[in-house]
């Protein structure tokens, strides 16, 4: 049994060698075989590396000062030495001695700690403001402020399969590469506001010394201030489900001009992937978009078979003012809603293209069936009485 | 082995005892006596680690290369989360009760617990929330894979695994919470006459209050559990947002829970190498008085440091703040009794039997990892490394290196006692630095990768953490193979195979349990000692 | 064990369960107030 253990063992550490090659430093991650702490690019990481030499100096040397008595003790006081046992078994001037001068110690080593906790809680005057969501198994970032305004997009795991099961060799970046990174200014406090979609993520970069639990149903935030450009990579830090380890966070931390740069191209690519308000639509794209966005935001109320609930919420099915008549009213109604009933208004919530489509397809499904007035909706309409 | 001795000390044969004693398996499902329920514990507790540990060395295969070669991560999960279930409420808490049945009454001069048919009941318990631990494995969906924590919501989208654990861990927390009264109340009423609490071995001290840690945290741990029962399956929302409830509750009342608990996983094993460090110096322990108080200090301060586990979640700045400060404060009764035991060493005539071993490593390696242990209240160290291998490094340290080498200390110091047999000294020592050497292998690599940023839970992690990866997987299993060493002696000594053992084998031993015979007679202290 | 034992022993183990359900009522009722 133990013989097969070792044949295994060795089989899989050749395997290993064999398949591993030669990975090297993954660039703003870690660094192969790596022992301390990453150095960092914040002042916060700095910090932490900091207050992290001075536990280990003052817990080693306590450690060489207890054990160098201990294993003095343990030659020196041996019974094959002839060592006779003393009988002394208390000493309150020495008692009292190592209680309160481990105290001092532990008051010592708190000052600094103090300093860089308050300092790692102060998001305040934060030159931009992103927005984090955690997702089962993937993270969603919203640029709230800035140049960026708007921006949003969802930032995958990049590592191909076959790396992962093993038929392709992996690369330096291995599970912790994406295919859209968070890019962000150097030099300039970020403040990350944080929540989850679903269950307890946690948003962490070693080289900026943060980490953050995401919350489903809260918003908690944290910052940092990157001071050096680079490409910087952390994961995801609270258990998640079956893919927590392959849900990395990239951050590309670039020069102003070059974020403002980026920022713009992610604006106009967003507007032209964005509904265009100005074509013209066909009836079945209508319909078809119609019935999505119907399914999303109005059964709730008028039901999927568009019958409502008499008495509370009208039926569109067969509603001869707003569904089956001039375009106008219906379009006046899903913008502005009706002020002192539930019927919301959606002009915020929905953009000419959701709402043409949506009212489209209410003319066009159960029994009206197209067989009223204005059947067709474009967005152009819609524009029109914003 | 039946030596009729003078009267001066009770024995089993000077009475009818033996004619009494229950056979076959009746004496083990009916058993009311503290030594065999004792022997039920520590078999079970055994079986257990035995357990626990091919969870751990399944998942540590999967981890020896980056890639996922042999499970898939909703499995690796469940193994990760399985084996700190069944080494923290299967292994680690069931053999210090052992521990406690077999010693305590011997050590306070009493003829048995004071509840001895709710002691059967107690253990009976065990193999019922063990085998629901097990099975869950089985039922689909699998086990629990939302880490020992079981924090929500992730627990609440569980299968029905998790309502297995749920159910064990109730019946666990009620077994424990009667072995606690039975406990309390056996060495508050029942010590010997003379035999006051300041004169009681420090054993019995640390379990007394351990003893009550648990009573005030195993009601609130089933309290979390029902909470999320009761989100699970009869439309409550303690911790769903939308709801109105919220997630950070349940943290908060499991840490309340948890962190009292991994102080009642290590107070026993200070009481243990408080009797076995004397014993081996051949002086009394240094600081009796103030072993006690520390104790009782480590105690209190646990029920105030809880949120030390959630300092990621966004609590804000005055939280961190005093929870770091509370937490740091607790490695000052730790560390004085770190300079109890090597003043206990100090100008000592020592000798170096396993036992002597076990309680020596413990020291060293215990007093790492409560090195790590203060570095991590540091707030900010702590945001670096949270949910990372440094954390599981330094529990593996306290809890390995701390609560099993504590153990082991203990079962080699009075396997004399328990089973009439010297153990196998060679063998002993093989196993203690087998052990000691294996367990540093596989755990203190572990340090780097935490620092470096490994976060814990991965079926899978980046290619530039490999190579420790793969020497903590070696030693691993070269850990767990050390194991089979005890396993061997032990029954090896239970089979009556060894030099017969005195009274008290050991030259610098004292308490009451030495002036019974090796093995311990069936009825021991039938009429109580006078103790001076 | 003597009835005078017996009886000590019933009531610090009464004294002792009171408090474990002490500890549960107060869990359930001020758990409320923990969390966010």
């Amino acid at each position: 049994m133990k013989k097969l253990r070792g044949l295994l063992g060795t089989g899989a550490l050749l395997l290993a060698g064999v398949a591993g090659a030669q990975v090297k430093d993954m660039p703003g991650g870690p660094r192969v075989n790596q022992l301390n702490l990453h150095e960092g690019v914040t002042q916060i990481a700095q910090d932490i590396m900091w207050i992290h030499w001075m536990m280990l100096i003052i817990c080693a040397i306590i450690f060489v000062g207890v054990f160098g008595v201990m294993f003095y003790s343990i030659i020196m006081h041996r019974k094959s030495r002839g060592a006779v046992p003393a009988k002394f078994h208390e000493h309150v001037g020495i008692e009292i001695a190592w209680t309160v001068i481990p105290f001092l110690i532990v008051i010592g080593m708190a000052l600094p700690a103090t300093r860089t906790v308050v300092a790692m809680k102060d998001t305040s005057s934060s030159d931009l403001t992103v927005k984090v969501t955690g997702y089962q198994w993937k993270w969603g970032y919203e640029y709230v402020d800035g140049p960026a305004q708007g921006v949003k997009f969802l930032s995958n795991l990049a590592t191909p399969r076959d790396q992962i099961i093993g038929t392709a060799p992996r690369t330096d970046l291995y599970l912790m590469e994406v295919d859209k990174p968070l890019v962000v200014p150097v030099n300039k406090k970020v403040r990350i506001v944080l929540t989850a979609n679903d269950v307890i993520h946690s948003w962490m970069i070693p080289e900026f010394g943060v980490k953050q639990d995401a919350m489903p149903g809260f918003l908690r935030d944290t910052w940092f201030r990157a001071e050096k450009i680079g490409t910087y990579r952390g994961q995801c830090a609270e258990l998640c489900g079956k893919d927590h380890a392959f849900m990395p966070i990239v951050v590309d931390v670039v020069s102003q001009e070059d974020y403002e740069k980026w920022a713009a191209g992610e604006k106009k690519a967003l507007a032209s992937a964005a509904d265009d308000p100005n074509k013209e639509w066909t009836k079945d794209e209508l319909v078809a978009r119609g019935e999505k966005v119907y399914a999303a935001n109005c059964v709730a109320c008028h039901q999927a078979n568009g019958k409502g609930l008499p008495g509370t919420f009208p039926a569109l099915d067969g509603s001869d003012k707003y569904v089956m008549g001039p375009m106008k009213d219906q379009i006046l109604t899903v913008l502005n809603g009706h002020p002192g009933t539930a019927m919301a208004a959606f002009r915020d919530q929905l953009n000419d293209v959701e709402i043409a489509s949506v009212i489209t397809y209410t003319r066009n499904a159960w029994s009206n069936a197209g067989k009223g007035q204005d059947p067709i909706v474009q967005p152009a309409n819609v524009k029109a009485l914003r | 082995m039946s030596s009729v001795t003078a009267d001066h000390v009770p024995t089993s044969h000077g009475h009818d005892d033996h004619d009494h004693k229950p056979h076959g398996w009746r004496r083990w499902l009916f058993a009311t006596n503290h030594k065999d329920i004792g022997t039920m514990y520590l078999i079970f507790s055994f079986c257990m680690l035995l357990e626990g540990g091919v969870l751990a060395l399944l998942l540590r295969t999967e981890l020896f290369s980056p890639g996922l070669q042999f499970f898939q991560p909703e499995l690796f999960n469940q193994f990760t989360t399985m084996h700190g279930l069944i080494m923290i409420f299967g292994a680690i808490m069931p053999a210090f009760v052992g521990f406690a049945n077999w010693m305590i009454p011997l050590q306070i001069g009493a003829s048995d617990m004071a509840f001895a048919r709710m002691n059967n009941f107690s253990f009976w318990l065990l193999p019922i929330g063990a085998i629901l631990f097990t099975v869950s494995f089985f039922v689909p969906g699998g086990a629990n894979a939302a880490g020992w924590t079981m924090y929500a919501p992730l627990s609440l989208q569980m299968g029905p695994g998790m309502d297995f654990n749920i159910f064990a861990v109730h019946i666990l927390g009620a077994s424990s919470i009667m072995g606690a009264i039975n406990i309390i109340v056996t060495v508050l009423n029942m010590r010997a006459p003379g035999m006051t609490l300041m004169k009681m071995p420090l054993f019995c001290w640390t379990w007394l209050i351990t003893a009550y840690l648990l009573l005030a945290i195993m009601p609130v741990l089933a309290a979390a559990v029902t909470m999320l029962l009761t989100d699970r399956h009869f439309g409550t929302a303690f911790f769903n947002a939308a709801a109105g409830g919220d997630p950070v509750l349940y943290q908060h009342v499991f840490w309340f829970f948890g962190h009292p608990e991994v102080y009642v996983m290590i107070l026993p094993a200070f009481g243990i190498v408080s009797a076995v460090v004397p014993a081996f110096s051949r002086k009394p322990l240094f600081g009796y008085a103030s072993m006690v108080y520390a104790t009782a200090a480590i105690a209190i301060l646990s029920f105030l440091v809880w949120a030390h586990h959630m300092f990621a979640t966004g609590m804000p700045v005055t939280g961190q703040l005093y929870f770091m400060y509370a937490t740091m404060l607790i490695s000052i009764p730790t560390g004085v009794k770190v300079f109890n035991w090597v003043a206990t060493m100090w100008r000592g005539s020592l000798t170096f039997e396993t036992p002597m071993l076990f309680a020596i490593g413990f020291i060293f390696v215990f007093t790492i990892g409560g090195f790590t242990g203060l570095i991590l209240a540091v707030a900010p160290i702590d945001i670096a490394v949270h949910d990372t291998y440094y954390v599981i490094a330094h529990f593996h340290y306290v809890m390995v290196a701390g609560s099993l080498f504590g153990m082991y200390a203990g079962a080699y110091y009075w396997l004399p006692k328990w089973t009439g047999r010297m153990y196998d000294e060679k063998l002993g020592k093989w196993h203690f630095w087998s052990s000691m050497i294996s367990f540093n292998i596989t755990f203190f690599p572990m340090h780097f990768l935490g620092l470096a940023g490994m976060p814990r839970r991965y079926a899978d992690y980046a290619a530039q953490f490999t190579d420790f990866n793969e020497i903590a997987t070696i030693g691993a299993f070269w850990f767990g193979l050390s194991q089979l060493i005890f396993l061997y002696l032990a029954i090896k000594a239970w089979n009556g195979r060894g030099e017969p053992a005195p009274a008290n084998p050991w030259e610098g031993a004292t308490g009451l349990e030495w002036s019974v015979p090796s093995p311990a007679p069936f009825h021991t202290f039938v009429t109580p000692p006078v103790v001076k | 064990m003597t009835p005078e034992q017996r009886r000590k022993n019933r009531n610090t183990a009464s004294a002792l369960v009171i408090l474990v359900i002490a500890v549960m009522v107060w869990a359930f009722w001020r758990g409320g107030s923990l969390g966010g």
